[in-house]
């Protein structure tokens, strides 16, 4: 720990960071400075802060980075058979065999200006020290015959990432965003990734964040769909003594199909927030939000999710659901589903529940001559089960097994 | 009673009912039967004056009045009753409140003096007899919670409430078991009088051997194609409606 | 379809005339406008207060000079301007009544106007009312017979010259000067409200009820209800409130304190219908107020609110749950037409172990309103096998309103439980298509369906004022068809 002297704490974060040289990002250099230098980390008073103290962010000494062989790295990937894309560090390794309608590029490899809109510190701070980013585009009428799998191991240092993928009319894809640290590294990362989904094109994405419990991970994604598209957004979040997730949906195509969801299985200190957003803007929409999670120990978590139907997106059908169990004695669980209608033909719901597993139901698998370890693993293997199942095969392996040995669950038969 | 001449109808520009023609008068049960997407829904919908139809030609006489020029409030005061094939739940509004709500407003309507609680009581406890409906149902919302049956068995409370000069029964059959088709058509039966008729939409032929209609209607893409007395509901069930198809396509 | 169509509908909602919009032409006394100590020390001295009250009110007119008005709510309107308004209106002539019939006689007719009429009230339903016009409570009937059973019920500047050392022991205990800014505000200038206080083991016997009315242009009315129920102590306690029509916004800010000891129970019924404006948003009454309940062992604070009228609505009724085994309810309906905009919902704190709380909340947007449901449940560390229910439904009548939902949901218990949920939609086609059928009018049909629909709420209400409040939400929402 080191003590802040500067009036800033993000001045204080941002000592020994280099400003970025990637030329995409050179028109925005000024204004981003501008804002980092009027403008400190959000405070709890901050209403999408009310529940994350910062503080923590600001007082951690962050390891040097230290760069991983090939070898360390290649041992974190889910599938040796997908096309994998690493990044560790400002190191990005490509996979050379790409299918046709798939082009994978950098942002250092591009010219061509790419602004950011600077809602907070971290908007800015990603725009000043942004080391690079994956370019993904996939051409119109593609189906990728495998999924595409980018795999970032930390280890060390803070590293900001801009990414952008965008898939052509009626392409189909899709995608595992897994997030790793390297044992005994503190780092920082902070991910902004842009997603554009054209017409009738089918996406999904698992995300699996599975750092170290010194790791301090921020992602940002923001998707725009066109109409008749659908989008699938899983976030599934194990490890990390501090995540934050903020995902924008922007539904600006008629006939869209939206899936967000997410679990969350926490113990230790740990601390995770997930901000959603779906803006409906257009009529003839369904979304489908279904966050989960555990807090075990003394972890906190937070789901903040916000649905929003513009004057105009009548005949919108929006479900969310947000579920928790508190476990541990010193654990906290904040919730806060949000409806903001202005569209009065529509149909929304939201519904949210905390609490703990069913007694009734443990006690009936007692009864059968199960143990209490073994009934309570069984059941929250249930509770979580239904956004486990949302995920690819290949990321619902990995996640049972990270989970089992995170929580020392037997994976049960 | 009602006569309906060439009616054309419509829905999102897709065209349903195509020169429909039916007359009945008072006294008479009369039966429409047909195929799946014949129509037969479409006109109960149309009667009743559902707004997602456009009509666009015809026209329908209602004991002298142009009924497609009447409010669906104004068609159900004049007389005209839809017993519904899916009853609509009103939660926290209770039948007997829904009820005295509807039987006021028709008397309001026709310059009559609002009913009593007394005699209003009276007749609920009457009517619902009829259709051996729970007295307890009567103070239960609107259909919320009700069974299947309890909730066809309402619309004909209902019916025998209202006392309608007509009534428009919508597949009242579908889903209900042996004894309630009993009972339901025990009801419809005990409310016939000289003065008021009944149109009897239905799939099968089963509730016809409970309501016994004085002609049977066959309804095949939005038109009638063929009238008979009771046997022909019988030689539908017998043949089949594909027997309806080939002599139609034939 | 020649029916009455929902723009129709629509029309009709927006001409609908507020029917407490006269203004009452009695003799006013007034304080000059604007805030400053000096203000609050003329208060002060004209109610005759004992040092301590004005120390208070110094302490909380000092504490509000820091404080800046929130800005969180999902409401947009101008900030009043607080040295534009008079902050103490009275009917000139202040001194106590001995007997109902010295009661100015134009008072009288307001009264009748709001069917309060108190002569009709004393005879026929025996509830007790404290009628507060302005800043001045006029008149509290019953005063006696309630007296026979030990319970106190009547002004608070009576309170306050009669027992002072209960005011004191309870007042500000729940809703602290500091609170927030309109509390801190109210703390300072608040001129009269109400007093009740029911001694342990007592049952009240009827229904007490104060009725608030904002009469002189430019005031602010700023007033203070306190309500005790001692240990075992039941009391079912109605407020309802009107403004006359004008031009300007006028400011109301308020605040409640209820605390209920050791077993004890408080029903506190609220049917608001506060002018809210004209059908362009000009006018109407800013409502923000601050009503909390404490409830200590055992004891059952239950918020009932049928909310129709002001401009601007800010207001959450809410339960401290201190005592174990303590219960929290609120039961809230809020309409919305025109411009309005409502931003109502409630807190439940559960500390002790065993608390329950429910929420049942039910919003109706019409016209270009907005109407949001804020809520809170907080279960703290040691609310152990705590419990809460919610339930917010919204019900959006036109396409040009907006209806929204804030739950905060805080858990710090492994062993509490809670359970949200919440729905928006339109109000049923196939459910007005089914009443229509049965020859119901469509502005019928929709007023049964919403009727039915705040059920749950209305069932909570003591009789007299149920009707009072499904006619209140007829006339907000059926209009003037007929």
């Amino acid at each position: 720990m080191k003590t802040t002297t500067l009036d800033s704490k993000v001045a204080a974060f941002c000592e020994g960071l280099i400003p970025t040289q990637l030329t995409a990002l050179q028109t925005q250099q000024g204004q981003a400075q501008a804002f980092l230098d009027s403008n400190d980390f959000p405070t709890t008073r901050h209403e999408r802060y009310k529940y994350t103290r910062l503080a923590k962010l600001a007082n951690t000494e962050f390891s040097a980075f230290k760069l991983s062989d090939a070898a360390t790295l290649q041992a974190y990937q889910l599938d040796a058979d997908a096309y994998t894309v690493y990044i560790h560090g400002a190191q990005f390794e490509l996979p050379s065999d790409l299918p046709k309608g798939l082009s994978l590029t950098l942002i250092s490899q591009q010219n061509d200006a790419m602004t950011t809109e600077l809602e907070d510190v971290f908007d800015a701070l990603s725009s000043r020290y942004c080391h690079d980013g994956l370019v993904l585009h996939l051409a119109d009428n593609t189906t990728l015959d495998k999924p595409i799998q980018i795999i970032q191991v930390d280890n060390g240092g803070k590293f900001f990432y801009k990414h952008h993928f965008s898939f052509g009319k009626n392409a189909e894809a899709k995608i595992w965003y897994a997030h790793f640290a390297q044992q005994a590294s503190c780092s920082f990362s902070h991910t902004h990734l842009t997603i554009d989904v054209q017409e009738e094109a089918r996406i999904q994405i698992d995300k699996l964040q599975a750092a170290n419990d010194t790791h301090f991970a921020f992602a940002k994604e923001h998707i725009i769909q066109a109409q008749r598209s659908h989008f699938t957004i899983n976030t599934y979040t194990l490890s990390g003594a501090f995540v934050r997730n903020e995902v924008t949906v922007a539904v600006a195509g008629q006939h869209a199909e939206t899936h967000l969801n997410g679990a969350y299985l926490l113990k230790g200190q740990q601390h995770v927030a997930n901000y959603t957003t779906i803006d409906h803007q257009v009529p003839n929409c369904e979304s489908f939000e279904n966050y989960r999670g555990i807090a075990d120990e003394k972890a906190s978590a937070v789901f903040n999710g916000k649905v929003f139907v513009r004057p105009d997106a009548q005949k919108t059908n929006a479900y969310q659901s947000n579920a928790s169990i508190v476990l541990g004695p010193d654990a906290s669980i904040n919730s806060k589903p949000e409806l903001e209608i202005y569209a009065d033909d529509v149909k929304c719901s939201h519904g949210s529940t905390t609490g703990q597993l069913d007694e009734n139901a443990l006690f009936y698998l007692r009864a059968r001559g199960i143990g209490e370890t073994a009934a309570r693993t069984l059941l929250l293997q249930a509770f979580m089960a239904e956004v486990l199942e949302a995920a690819s095969p290949v990321v619902q392996t990995v996640l049972q097994q990270k989970i089992s040995q995170r929580f020392h669950w037997e994976i049960q038969e | 009673m009602i006569k309906i001449t060439n009616l054309h109808a419509s829905i999102n520009g897709k065209e349903i009912l195509k020169g429909l023609n039916l007359e009945v008068n008072a006294g008479e049960v009369h039966a429409i039967m047909g195929p799946n997407g014949a129509g037969k829904s479409t006109l109960a919908s149309v009667l009743a004056g559902r707004e997602d139809y456009e009509i666009t030609a015809g026209s329908v006489d209602f004991d002298g009045k142009d009924l497609l020029e009447l409010s669906t409030e104004d068609r159900a005061r004049e007389g005209l009753f839809l017993a519904f094939q899916y009853p609509v739940e009103i939660p926290g509004v209770s039948n007997v409140n829904f009820l005295r709500t509807a039987l006021n407003e028709k008397r309001e309507y026709l310059g009559e003096e609002p009913i009593s609680a007394k005699d209003f009581m009276a007749m609920v406890r009457e009517k619902s007899a009829i259709v051996e409906l729970d007295a307890k149902l009567a103070s239960r919302a609107v259909n919320e919670g009700f069974s299947g049956g309890e909730k066809k068995r309402n619309e004909i409370f209902q019916m025998a409430m209202l006392e309608p000069k007509l009534a428009v029964l919508d597949e009242t059959d579908s889903g209900l078991d042996i004894d309630a088709l009993r009972i339901v058509a025990n009801g419809v039966n005990t409310l016939k009088t000289p003065n008021n008729a009944s149109i009897v939409i239905t799939h099968y032929q089963r509730l016809l051997d409970y309501i016994v209609p004085d002609f049977v209607h066959v309804l095949y893409d939005g038109k009638i194609v063929m009238t008979g007395t009771k046997e022909l509901a019988l030689e539908l069930e017998e043949k089949g409606y594909d027997w309806i198809k080939e002599r139609m396509e034939a | 379809m020649a029916g009455y169509t929902e723009n129709e509908l629509a029309k009709d909602l927006e001409n609908q005339e507020y029917k407490f919009g006269f203004v009452t032409d009695i003799e006013i006394e007034t304080v000059p406008k604007g805030l400053n100590e000096d203000i609050i020390r003329l208060i002060s001295a004209k109610k005759n207060e004992p040092q301590w009250l004005l120390d208070f009110r110094l302490k909380a007119f000092a504490l509000w000079k820091e404080m800046t008005e929130p800005d969180w709510a999902h409401v947009n309107y101008s900030k009043p301007d607080f040295q534009d308004i008079t902050y103490y209106a009275a009917p000139k002539q202040t001194k106590k009544y001995e007997s109902w019939d010295d009661v100015d006689p134009e008072l009288k007719a307001t009264m009748a106007k709001l069917g309060i009429s108190m002569e009709e009230q004393q005879r026929l339903t025996g509830v007790a009312v404290d009628f507060v016009m302005d800043s001045v409570s006029v008149a509290t009937s019953f005063k006696d017979k309630l007296k026979e059973l030990g319970i106190i019920f009547c002004s608070f500047s009576d309170a306050v010259q009669e027992y002072p050392e209960l005011v004191q022991k309870y007042m500000g205990t729940v809703v602290p000067v500091t609170d927030n800014f309109y509390a801190a505000l109210n703390s300072a200038v608040f001129t009269d409200g109400s007093f009740c206080y029911i001694p342990k083991g007592v049952r009240c016997p009827m229904e007490l009820s104060t009725y608030f009315r904002i009469n002189a242009g430019g005031t602010g009315q700023f007033e203070r209800t306190l309500v005790v129920a001692d240990e075992g102590a039941y009391v079912s306690y109605l407020e309802g409130c009107t403004a006359p029509q004008r031009d300007e916004n006028q400011l109301h800010a308020a605040v409640v304190e209820l605390i209920a000891l050791n077993d004890a129970e408080i029903k506190y019924s609220t049917v608001q219908n506060w002018y809210p404006g004209d059908k362009e948003g000009k006018g109407g009454v800013f409502n923000f107020v601050t009503k909390r309940g404490l409830c200590e062992t055992n004891a059952k604070i239950s918020w009932t609110q049928v909310e129709t009228g002001s401009a601007v609505t800010w207001k959450y009724p809410s339960c401290i749950l201190k005592g174990d085994h303590s219960v929290g309810e609120f039961y809230s309906v809020a309409v919305t037409n025109n411009y309005q905009q409502a931003d109502t919902g409630t807190k439940m704190i559960h500390l002790g172990k065993h608390t329950k709380s429910t929420i049942i909340s039910k919003g109706i947007s019409a016209g270009h309103s907005q109407n949001s449901y804020r809520g809170l449940v907080q279960i703290h560390k040691g609310a152990d096998q705590a419990r809460n229910f919610s339930q917010c439904d919204s019900l959006l009548m036109t396409n040009r309103c907006g209806a929204h939902t804030f739950p905060y949901i805080e858990c710090k218990n492994p062993t509490a439980k809670i359970e949200h949920e919440a729905t928006t939609s339109k109000i049923g086609e196939d459910q007005l298509f089914y009443c229509m059928q049965r020859g119901i009018s469509e502005e019928k049909a929709i007023s049964l369906i919403v009727n039915g629909y705040c059920k749950e709420v209305l069932n909570q209400l003591p009789m007299e004022f149920a009707v009072e409040a499904q006619k209140l939400l007829a006339i907000s929402l059926e209009g003037s068809v007929g």
